[in-house]
């Protein structure tokens, strides 16, 4: 049994590893105007898949003995600005800002991000 | 010279046939979504950005320009966590059952073979053309006063 070590600083809410567990260990909850991600305290498998997947590095897996409780992480969802639908996770779009800094886009004209991908595809907006 | 899926929007007529026909070409799920206001209608789908935000949030570098300067992605890299559906500025990347990233990819498997994308292959009036922008531009004036197809 390994220890699974979560930094609430740097997990975004993303659920890639939610998707990569092949037990489902990791589990997503979501409620109306925020998302939660609940992570075991430790995990008796023999494969690192979360760890190598996760974005940010948010993840690691020690040796040490679990804590018996789980680590469960709320994130608050972002809300569209045009039809007002919580879309994602405001961490997430934090995180994109950030990867988008050297781009040259991440200035002034980053509003499509306060935008549902469906939005996004009108001009009204 | 590089061919390009072109859009013009003025000759759409809202019949969908390019969402019909993209569906149709890749397993059922339309890369492509035609967009309706009071007064005019366009296919909107992938643009193949120069500075695509999509290649810079993806941190396992699974999507890529391929040799046609058009914007793939590599499934076998990707992991499902939806960054670049959230940093696209057209809405043009969807995502699929079991979390799997959908978006236009210029018909590479046709294109390779020398044939022409299905959308711009299927649009009865012309809206979606495959043309190279020399091309286009030299045709655009002519093509104003000449009936569609």
């Amino acid at each position: 049994m390994r220890k699974l070590i979560v930094s609430s600083e740097k997990c975004v809410g993303c659920r890639a590893c939610s998707l990569a567990c092949p037990e489902d260990y990791i589990k997503i909850e979501e409620a109306e105007s925020e998302i939660s991600v609940e992570f075991p305290p430790g995990c008796d498998m023999q494969c690192t898949k979360c760890v190598d997947i996760c974005p940010t590095h948010a993840l690691t897996l020690t040796n040490d003995t679990p804590e018996k409780k789980s680590v469960k992480l709320w994130f608050e969802m972002a809300e569209c600005e045009a039809c007002g639908r919580f879309f994602a996770p405001k961490m997430m779009l934090k995180y994109i800002i950030r990867r988008l800094e050297d781009t040259g886009l991440a200035d002034e004209k980053i509003a499509w991000l306060m935008l549902c991908p469906t939005c996004r595809h009108s001009i009204s907006h | 010279m590089k061919r390009l899926l072109l859009i013009r929007a003025e000759r759409c007529i809202r019949c969908r046939a390019c969402e019909v026909a993209c569906a149709r070409e890749h397993g059922g799920q339309s890369r492509i979504t035609v967009v309706e206001t009071e007064c005019i209608a366009w296919p909107v789908s992938c643009r193949h950005c120069k500075v695509a935000p999509c290649i810079h949030v993806c941190y396992r570098e699974a999507i890529r320009y391929d040799e046609r300067d058009m914007v793939i992605i590599d499934e076998n890299l990707c992991t499902g966590c939806g960054l670049c559906e959230l940093a696209c500025p057209f809405g043009a990347i969807t995502m699929v059952e079991k979390q799997k990233p959908s978006k236009c990819d210029g018909c590479q498997h046709l294109v390779l073979d020398g044939k022409t994308p299905i959308c711009a292959l299927t649009c009865p009036s012309g809206a979606i053309v495959y043309e190279s922008i020399e091309a286009y531009e030299k045709q655009t004036r002519i093509s104003f006063f000449s009936p569609v197809r």
